[in-house]
Order: structure tokens, then sequence, then C-alpha cells
């Protein structure tokens, strides 16, 4: 079978297929919102000098001081 | 059900049916088709919008995959399943009627399956129709997906289709927490699951 080639739909044409209530619309907006901070977060986490290492490394200092 | 003239089922190119295993373990796949499809402008459907208890289920069932301009279908449960040990045989079934639908009008069907060369015995009536192997992982099937529906100048990289997958898993993960269920395989959950890959997907800049 080849390809199925068809003009892609847009966001607002998938959703208003879905035919979702704005407050359910926003509730999930929320969840998403909430999703892309925590993965934010664990970024900045691994990010060098920061994290659990950085961390230790801050509270080593601070107990020799 | 009339398919030309002026009556005719109206036929949403940008529809695919997904006849799909509703296990634990198809969970994640089902995510990946759900993200990679989307991505690429389409929408998914599955019987999950079909009442199970509902009168005239199998009319329903055709109508809504020959809405459907195309269709994927995982053939990877060969197995028995259940308490009662028995083969299912509503995938093969539904990939049945997609064939005839596919004689007589526009729609495309895919076949999906997880091992290589396990389809030319489990089902050899279909031999000439390669299966897309997806090897049981999501990155797998997000590379069928690209195969079957991706265009070579538009078609998002593999790594932002494993970012926009990741993003839904975790954000269906949430919903399933928040209905107290276990799997995305439930009709309310299934929609907002499309609607959130559709969100996420709009926030990468795919659609």
């Amino acid at each position: 079978m080849t390809k199925h080639i068809a003009p892609p739909a847009t966001f607002e044409q998938i959703s208003q297929s879905l035919g979702l209530a704005p407050e359910e619309m926003e509730f999930l907006d929320g969840v998403i919102e909430k999703v892309l901070k925590e993965e934010e977060e664990e970024e900045e986490a691994l990010k060098p000098g920061k994290g659990r290492e950085g961390a230790t490394f801050e509270a080593k200092k601070e107990s020799k001081s | 059900m009339d398919f030309s003239g002026p009556s005719a089922l109206k036929i949403n190119e940008q529809s695919v049916f997904l006849n799909v295993p509703f296990d634990p373990e198809y969970s994640s796949l089902f995510i990946a088709l759900i993200a990679g499809l989307t991505a690429l402008g389409r929408k998914p459907h599955c019987v999950l919008e079909v009442p199970s208890d509902g009168r005239n289920r199998l009319e329903r069932i055709f109508g809504l995959i020959a809405s459907c301009g195309a269709s994927i279908h995982d053939l990877s449960r060969v197995g028995l399943s259940g308490e009662l040990k028995v083969p299912r045989f509503n995938m093969p079934f539904e990939l049945g009627i997609t064939y005839a639908l596919s004689q007589i009008t526009s729609h495309g069907f895919f076949v999906l399956e997880e091992k290589a060369f396990r389809l030319q015995v489990s089902l050899s009536d279909l031999n000439g129709h390669d299966p897309h192997i997806h090897d049981g992982t999501q990155t797998g099937v997000l590379r069928c997906v690209l195969d079957c529906f991706g265009t070579p100048a538009k078609a998002p990289s593999l790594s932002v289709l494993e970012t926009l997958t990741k993003r839904l898993a975790k954000t269906a993960l949430r919903l399933q927490k928040g209905h107290k269920t276990e799997g995305p395989f439930h009709p309310f959950l299934f929609q907002q699951i499309e609607w959130a890959a559709a969100n996420l997907a709009r926030r990468q800049g795919l659609i």
C-alpha cells in the first residue's frame, strides 16, 4: 500500500470535531501545562551544577562554613 | 450504505481508523499512534466511539471505518487471551471489512505487526501486502506512521514525534489517574487524549 496523502487538519479542525466543552478544554490545557512545567524542571535539574549533585555540593559548602 | 450519488457517505480523508488491541501492554503503543497521527494532521478514530452494548454495533463500526479515509490494523496479538484463552477475531474481521471497502472506495489501509514474517503465517491471504513492523516499541510505531502517512517535504523528524509521544504519555497518565482507570481505552479518555495530542502538537508547531 502506498502512502496515504491528505491535506493535514489544523488544531482548530481537530478540536472542533471532538466537541469538548470549553471547561473540559481548559482543564486539559491545565494538565498539559503541568506536564510541560514538570519536564522543564527535570531538564533544569539535569543541567551541570544543578540537581542532586549540585545540591549536595552546596550542602557540603554550607556545612564547612 | 451509499458510496456514490448525492446521498453518498461523507468520507473524511484526514480521519484514520485504528484497529488495534485494547490491552494494557498496548497502551504505550496506542499513545504513540495517537501522537504520531495527530502530529501529521490526522484524526484517529476507533471502536471506543461505538457503544459496546448499542444496537447495530457492527453497522456502526462499518460506518465509522467507511467514514475514514484510511485505517491502521495492528495484527500483533495472535495468541490466546482472557480467562477463556481464546484468540481474538475482531481485529482480523475488521481488517476483512476494510479490505472489501478498499476495493470499492479510495480507503487506504495499512497493516502493522510486531514481528517480521509472522503475518505470512497468521494471515497468508494477505501476502503481497507487506506489513509495517514496529518491534513493539513506540519509536517503531512512530516510524510506521511516518512510513504510511508522512510526506517527505513536511513530515516532522522521528525525534520530534518521540518528544510529543513522551509528553502525551505523561498527560494520559495524569488523566488516567484522575479518572481512576488503568489504561487509555475508555471513550471519554480517548477523546481527551486526542485533544491533548492536538494541543501538544500545536505547541510544538506541528499543526
